[in-house]
């Protein structure tokens, strides 16, 4: 078992930080002079949290696009070394089709991180209370604007509902793979009574991988171990419809049954979803949210034996196309060998006011900050999105894609299989829009410091 | 209904290299309409591209790939019917082609010498002829459209699986004429013995004799191994881009690989017998699984270009990275013990260890080799291996008579 240099790894990689922290702030910045950017750097560079540090009120971790590298002087013989995509960055042409950003999706219609309004930092900033973050908020903000080097394109305000339910009203959060030779699988088994313990090198850079390699480790002239202990971070600020969300759920749930109600609702949604609002997995309880006030993180389930036709929890529901477990091909077992390879944890937020009625569209924008940690963001995170969530045929399925988060067009279906056959629901509308998004590079410690030398 | 899958290889005069590529690049534009080939009139095309090898070299090959019903003299004369002229434009860019006038006596005998037929090949769906693929396709999705209306007057609950049968039966019978026909069966009973005969002699006669050859050859094998040269050069990132540009339009992509035979010819005879053995072993796949992976309809290796190179294509559901993550998970021996044999690719132990396990380097490697797909048509642009299975399946139903239970297996092919 690799043993993980805790004191190299930005802290975030290791922790949502969410029990301590619920409160939240990302700020994205641009770089405007590289030497004094460089300055105020190396001055918060003793701030970032560490995976030794355990930190109670207060966490300050960072991350980098592409475009920043290359304004500190990073060669292409550099830049080459590092993932293909983060080279790119998430707006061109290619990375477009791959994750379906397109019409109402498309860049050109984002807040930040599209041509207009760019994006180099990734300061995330997570704090015990609104007061401490505001305090740490005001102080970075005055560094920032006096270092001259370096200014805020967005900040974004981000929480932790205090029911870990996001907007839509799910529990959030459940299914996360845990990092071997952290203590993480023995935190979530006693939690959850289950844990998917994944090798080091699927979210850190520099270890052994689920294919028993170690991913390609940025290396940059003078840094040849540069990647070490780092980690691909991927942002993505997804707009959640919710309003349209449950009217569509109301209208379709009374043309499947006239006589309709909130249960049925409920159970549509949940349908759509793959859990009920509690968490309580579908392929378990099939019939009623056991926990309609609480919350059921259960997670010690598969498929495959108990529900491969998709009579309790649809095939082409949203956790199932993004962790189809040992349900993917008809040999279970290669099936969960599979999955194992494309995981990634997630460590978003929800951001915006809880809507006081899901009917009403009261005007006011609410959603998601997604964002999860891999190694290899072609393999983990785009294929996620390409050949699962957006993948018009899968699992045999006939013109679908997720019936929450995926691509759209004219006639959007979702299948439901029961007895004695499939309904299907139409004309599914976007519940989600993309606002904003880009890839960053979380350095680990030592590639922190090596950043601000003059090069 | 046997399939065939073969290529036409000619070698591209110099000379005319822009014309063709301009012929390639107008056809491309307009895939299903263009002057050249009226493809979709193809009644027995499944898929089909123009590939050019060795574009880089004083001499380049144009290959035309062609997966299709039947034997090649009728499939050639459907090809010629609907496409002569244009194929006629397309071979006048090629050495060795006479004729300034369309003749398509003379195209067909000029087509059958430039043959070549694959060492080892794969079918998804094999006998499913293309016509009969896409007619299924039809009925299934007017049955859905039927299903779907059922549902909108009637609750699921409330009706039986055997009721719901018979209503879509009786749709079919009113809106789907002969689709009560019994179709014949696709594989023969007959034929799936003969291929696993083959098999079974092949590895209890074949291998026993082979034995104190390989007990020779092993230790050649494994020096020259140990100084094989590995490729390891990253992808260029704009090539790439322009391979990815091409792909995930349709359901379906393409793949077509040129990679150079290892020397001493020792490398050619044991790719030679890999091939072999694989192609015994694919014969016998089921499920529509090669090695276990249920997403490739046609893919096929050729040895080329005397003996020098070799082509593999393939037309696969889904994602160039799910493809390849395919091939590492569940068939990183039978493939490495192929590409084992080609030059630069990641290094092997023992012909069949390591190789394609090295999963950065391998998608480099396939990246690297890769050419570009220059036309690439399929007749079934939103279809799956396991739909097409499905689609069949509901199909071949329709004349059946079931039991409840076969009838509610039948229901959830929905």
């Amino acid at each position: 078992m690799a043993s993980l240099n805790f004191s190299d790894i930005q802290g975030f990689v290791l922790s949502s930080y969410a029990t301590k922290m619920p409160c939240a702030n990302y700020l994205l910045l641009k770089v405007t002079d590289v030497k004094a950017c460089k300055a105020w750097l190396g001055s918060i560079i003793p701030q970032i949290t560490t995976g030794t540090d355990r930190k109670n009120d207060f966490s300050l971790n960072i991350a980098f696009c592409a475009t920043a590298f290359r304004s500190f002087g990073f060669t292409e013989a550099d830049m080459i070394s590092f993932s293909a995509a983060f080279q790119e960055g998430m707006i061109t042409e290619t990375r477009r089709q791959i994750m379906g950003d397109t019409g109402n999706n498309k860049p050109d219609n984002w807040t930040w991180g599209n041509d207009k309004r760019g994006v180099d930092i990734l300061l995330l900033l997570f704090a015990i209370d609104e007061t401490e973050l505001k305090k740490k908020l005001t102080a970075l903000e005055a560094g920032i604007l006096e270092s001259g080097g370096v200014e805020v394109v967005q900040s974004l305000p981000a929480g932790r509902q205090p029911d870990s339910k996001e907007h839509f009203g799910f529990l959030d959060g459940i299914g996360q793979p845990t990092i071997e030779g952290t203590g993480q699988k023995e935190r979530q088994l006693t939690r959850t009574g289950h844990a998917t313990e994944l090798k080091a090198g699927e979210f850190v850079l520099g270890y052994e991988n689920e294919m028993q390699k170690i991913d390609p480790l940025p290396a940059i002239a003078g840094a040849p171990e540069f990647g070490k202990n780092g980690t691909y971070l991927v942002f993505r600020q997804i707009e959640q419809h919710v309003h349209r969300f449950w009217n569509y759920v109301k209208e379709t749930a009374i043309t499947i049954n006239a006589q309709a109600g909130v249960a049925d609702q409920d159970k549509l949604a949940a349908k759509m979803v793959g859990r009920w609002k509690s968490g309580a997995p579908l392929a378990e309880y099939p019939d009623a949210d056991p926990a309609p006030t609480g919350t059921n993180e259960e997670n010690n389930f598969g498929f495959a034996a108990n529900d491969q036709s998709g009579a309790k929890c649809p095939i082409g529901a949203h956790i199932r196309r993004t962790n189809p477990r040992d349900s993917l091909f008809d040999d279970p077992k290669m099936s969960t060998l599979t999955v194992r390879r494309h995981r990634i944890i997630r460590r978003g937020r929800s951001y915006g006011h809880r809507t006081e009625d899901v009917y009403t569209d009261d005007r006011e924008e609410r959603g998601l900050h997604f964002i999860c940690i891999n190694s290899n963001i072609e393999r983990q995170f785009e294929f996620t999105q390409q050949t699962w969530v957006n993948n018009l045929n899968f699992a045999a399925l006939d013109h679908e894609t997720d019936p929450l988060v995926g691509q759209r067009d004219p006639n959007s279906m979702f299948s439901i299989q029961g007895c004695p056959a499939r309904t299907r629901i139409h004309n599914l509308p976007d519940f989600v829009t993309i606002k904003g998004g880009a890839y960053f590079f979380m350095p680990g410690m030592a590639a922190l410091l090596e950043l601000v030398k003059e090069r | 209904m046997r399939q065939t899958i073969l290529t036409f290889i000619t070698v591209i005069d110099p000379a005319q290299k822009t014309t063709l590529k301009g012929i390639l690049e107008t056809i491309r534009g307009n895939l299903l309409g263009n002057a050249y080939i009226a493809f979709p009139s193809v009644t027995r095309l499944h898929f089909a591209s123009f590939v050019i090898a060795n574009d880089q070299d004083t001499e380049s090959l144009l290959v035309f790939e062609n997966n299709f019903d039947g034997e090649v003299s009728e499939y050639l004369d459907e090809l010629l019917s609907v496409a002569g002229q244009g194929l006629h434009q397309i071979y006048e860019c090629c050495t060795d082609y006479r004729g300034s006038t369309f003749n398509a006596h003379h195209l067909k005998h000029f087509l059958l010498e430039k043959i070549t037929r694959p060492n080892a090949f794969h079918i998804g769906n094999v006998g499913r002829a293309a016509k009969v693929i896409k007619d299924n396709q039809q009925t299934r999705e007017k049955l859905q459209g039927c299903l779907d209306d059922i549902f909108s007057k009637t609750s699921p609950g409330s009706i039986s699986a055997v009721q719901l049968r018979t209503q879509l039966l009786a749709f079919a019978s009113a809106q789907l004429p002969g689709s009560s026909t019994p179709i014949p069966p696709h594989e023969t009973f007959a034929a799936k013995v003969v291929n696993w005969t083959k098999l079974i002699l092949f590895v209890i006669i074949g291998l026993p004799v082979l034995l104190i050859p390989a007990l020779i050859a092993l230790p050649v094998l494994r020096r020259l191994e140990k100084t094989d040269e590995v490729d390891k050069t990253p992808p260029s990132t704009a090539e790439v881009e322009q391979f990815i540009a091409t792909e995930n339009h349709i359901t379906q992509n393409h793949l077509a690989v040129v990679t150079d035979i290892k020397l001493p010819k020792f490398r050619l005879y044991l790719l030679k017998f890999v091939l072999f053995a694989v192609n015994l072993v694919a014969r016998t796949a089921t499920n529509g699984k090669l090695s276990g992976i249920p997403s490739i309809h046609f893919a096929h290796w050729s040895i080329i270009n005397d003996d020098k190179q070799m082509l593999f294509l393939s037309n696969y559901d889904g994602s160039w990275i799910s493809y390849l993550d395919d091939f590492i998970d569940k068939a990183a021996t039978g493939l490495t013990g192929i590409w084992s044999n080609s030059k630069g690719f990641p290094s092997t132990r023992f012909l069949v260890l390591d190789g394609a396990r090295d999963e950065v380097r391998f998608k480099a490697y396939s990246r690297n080799h890769q050419v570009p797909s220059l036309v690439w048509y399929s007749a079934y642009r939103d279809l799956t291996v396991q739909n097409v299975d499905k689609d069949s399946k509901i199909r071949e139903g329709i004349a059946k008579t079931f039991s409840e239970s076969e009838t509610e297996a039948w229901l959830k092919l929905f």
